[in-house]
């Protein structure tokens, strides 16, 4: 085949890739895959009698996608709880852990698991940034005196639009018969994380403060009406960065974050949160 | 080289009501005046974190509980089920919001400069503001007034999270009622929170080691507010302490006392009293220390011990009322300026605004029996008056405390919804020294609660004329009791 009609060739196959991959998130059928060693474990934490309840907690506030699905079905017609749950703390406490444990292996069973070939250093560094950003967003939120428990949800949110774009990914490569590419759609990843998130959430019956801040957390000053958890969010997702170098963001680019005067962060404030740095990045390695 | 310090007759920090108003006073004055504030908007924690917020939630709570008090079986009034404490506040940001509005268009009028910032002297009369970034500038102020205002104490074996125990700073952040609150305190803010949340549903425990709680309150009158918050399922455990506090790291804060009992709990609010906020300022440059109390002292015009440095507000101690603080920042600014005060009354009524609410002004039954040998009291209980059967009252009671004679008015003190607008009936007996048969004697509207100090009236005159039927000796010869 000549040179030039390979090239265009291999263009319209990313194009018809792109095509068919914007399709699927128009559809928004979306679904938060699992990380199959955070489902085994999950499985078998709950199939132990003996499993310690504390454990399960730490489970499920150390992984976003199982998180996100307790929450969902915590909220669900399943459950009927008689308070909206709003927060993990929330559906701990109330609904006990015999029907946590139930959650989590009905989610453990149910979930996708993320099988994304070639992926899998970039999906569990999605899944360490988002316990990262969770612990320094609880930080932010006790030194203002704000929710902590939303801020950790908000955190812990965040990005899950990631994960969810990547298995669709998968599944549009699958559809098509290609390989997976994800530097093919990595600008769609990154401009539609937050609002494929935010959808994501909104069928979970959480406060729609919690899905706003997830759509917005990368531009806070258009929230309508949560600027406030999505700044915190946004600083938090920075400070994330920082702490497990996952994206290059310096202390100098902290120090002059433009998100500091809104959040009132005064510069011993900022510096006490850069000092946690050790701690967030082994609560995040932790996470595997 | 750097521009020279900026110049103004008085610094003043903090933007609380003890600030705010003497920020206010020294523009009404003609002076140059400048307010540093911390926070991004002014207003303080009287604003933003305390009075007004709690307010709003307790007026959402009062008027679900009177709403049922007063239609009896007409409606089934419950809660819903998933009732939050964020819809219940949806006012708060709405009041919030006009509150501060208010105060900046006051300084705005007023010409006041405003400076957002931490200050700290960098000698007696060098303030630098640092600024959120960490740029700082320097300002030349003749006087300063200091009006931090004050933060929740936190003991060290209670570890406030802001998350499982909170603070009175942090308990309004919570977006969803707990099922169960154990509260740390008996003091005024303990006693607010513990009814708000007690008539909006939750359980309460309130722990304490006083017997009961508002120590400072007449008993009689501290024991409506624990009936009333027993009937609505919550309990105060007088006479305890805690001697550990810990989240079991799932669902629950365990409460161990002192008496080897336990109490398990959604959530802790810890009220053990406040500190000053004096770190950072650097007194010590400008020559002050705080005292053995952690706070500031200063003489009846709110002079510190350096004669340009005032300070007002809970920085100086109780009562740390918002009325008080505003007082104390315009009498620091007319103090300073040599403007000839009035002649202020110390006679000053405290409101608590619990369920039900609480007030008192001058002296207790007891204190009068310290104070003058011996005193008369009049009761009116609520449920006595047609307004308070109108409004399902029953369990108000205003106590009138007069002289041994039984003539002259040495205190009030109500429980009640109304009580802290109802005091000021009193507090203005107090300071014009006020005889008890004025009460009995004027007229009043019916039907009112104000008729209560009538009705306590008469029970006084009644103890008077049984005790003295020639009449009280040096004091006029009793009339006739006309209808009451």
């Amino acid at each position: 085949m000549p040179q030039a009609s390979r090239i265009e060739s291999v263009a319209e196959t990313v194009a018809r890739f792109r095509e068919r991959f914007l399709e699927k998130i128009a559809e928004g059928a979306f679904e938060l895959p699992m990380l199959p060693e955070v489902a085994s474990m999950v499985m078998a934490a709950t199939q132990d009698e003996a499993c310690d309840a504390r454990r399960l907690s730490r489970m499920i506030h150390r992984d976003a996608a199982l998180a996100g699905h307790v929450l969902k079905l915590a909220n669900s017609p399943l459950y009927a709880p008689t308070v909206p749950i709003v927060s993990l703390q929330q559906a701990v406490s109330r609904l006990g852990m015999k029907k946590i444990r139930e959650m989590a292996l009905v989610a453990a069973c149910q979930a996708k698991v993320f099988r994304v070939p070639g992926q899998d250093a970039r999906v569990h560094q999605i899944f360490r940034h988002s316990v990262a950003t969770a612990a320094y967003a609880q930080e932010i939120a006790r030194m203002r005196r704000w929710n902590v428990e939303e801020a950790f949800l908000c955190g812990l949110l965040h990005d899950a639009g990631k994960p969810v774009l990547l298995q669709l990914l998968v599944e549009v490569g699958r559809e098509l018969d290609l390989g997976v590419d994800a530097s093919l759609v990595e600008d769609v990843v990154d401009e539609m994380h937050g609002s494929v998130a935010g959808r994501l959430v909104e069928g979970w019956r959480l406060p729609a403060r919690v899905a706003e801040t997830i759509v917005y957390h990368h531009r806070p000053h258009e929230a309508p009406s949560a600027a406030q958890t999505a700044m915190l969010t946004g600083i938090a997702d920075d400070l994330a960065h920082f702490a497990l170098q996952s994206r290059p963001v310096t202390e100098d680019e902290l120090r002059a974050h433009p998100l500091l005067v809104p959040l009132n962060l005064y510069r011993d404030e900022l510096e006490a949160l850069i000092a946690r740095k050790d701690l967030v990045k082994a609560a995040a390695e932790a996470v595997g | 080289m750097s521009a020279a310090p900026e110049r103004y007759d008085v610094v003043v920090i903090g933007s609380g009501p003890a600030g705010h108003k003497a920020a206010q006073q020294a523009a009404r004055l003609g002076k140059r005046a400048l307010l540093v504030e911390r926070e991004l908007s002014i207003g303080g924690a009287c604003v933003h974190r305390g009075t007004i917020p709690s307010k709003t939630l307790r007026e959402a709570a009062l008027a679900l509980t009177s709403f049922k008090a007063r239609t009896g079986s007409v409606f089934e009034l419950k809660l819903r089920d998933d009732l939050q404490v964020a819809s219940l506040m949806t006012r708060m940001e709405e009041v919030v919001r006009a509150h501060e509005q208010m105060m900046s268009d006051q300084l705005r009028r007023d010409r006041t400069a405003s400076r957002h910032g931490r200050a700290r002297f960098v000698d007696p009369h060098l303030i630098e503001v640092e600024s959120v970034g960490g740029a700082t500038t320097r300002f030349v102020a003749d006087h300063v007034v200091i009006a931090t205002g004050s933060k929740p104490r936190t003991p060290p074996d209670v570890p406030v999270d802001h998350e499982h125990v909170l603070d009175s700073d942090s308990i309004l952040s919570m977006t969803y009622l707990p099922k169960s609150l154990t509260v740390l305190g008996a003091g005024v803010i303990a006693a607010e929170y513990a009814s708000i949340f007690a008539a909006l549903g939750t359980k309460v425990t309130m722990v304490d080691r006083a017997p009961r709680p508002l120590a400072f309150l007449d008993p009689e009158i501290a024991d409506v507010f624990v009936r009333a918050f027993h009937r609505m399922g919550s309990r105060y455990l007088g006479g305890r302490r805690h001697a550990a506090v810990e989240w079991d790291g799932l669902d629950t804060v365990v409460t161990k006392l002192d008496d080897g009992s336990e109490v398990r709990s959604e959530k802790l609010l810890c009220c053990l009293g406040r500190v000053a906020n004096l770190d950072g300022l650097d007194l010590s440059n400008a020559g002050l220390r705080a005292n053995e109390r952690g706070l500031l002292s200063v003489d009846a015009n709110c002079r510190t011990a350096v004669p340009h440095v005032y300070a007002a507000g809970d920085v100086i101690g109780p009562p740390s009322l918002a009325s008080s603080s505003a007082e104390q920042g315009r009498r620091a600014v007319c103090s300073m300026f040599g403007v000839t005060l009035g002649h202020g009354s110390d006679v000053i009524p405290a409101g608590i605004y619990t369920i039900p609410e609480l007030s008192q002004v001058g002296m207790t039954e007891e204190q009068a029996k310290q104070a003058v040998g011996g005193c008369l009291v009049g009761r009116a209980q609520f449920g006595e008056l047609a307004r308070g059967k109108i409004a399902a009252m029953e369990e108000g009671l205003l106590k009138l405390v007069a002289d041994p004679g039984g003539r002259k008015v040495l205190g009030v003190q109500i429980a009640g919804e109304g009580a802290a607008e109802l005091i000021h009936l009193g507090q203005e007996a107090l300071i014009h020294g006020a005889e008890v048969d004025g009460f009995v004697d004027n007229i009043f509207n019916f039907p009112t609660l104000a008729e209560a100090y009538r009705v306590a009236a008469l029970d006084i005159v009644l103890q008077r004329r049984a005790l003295f039927p020639a009449g009280v000796p040096g004091s006029p010869t009793d009339a006739p009791l006309g209808c009451s």
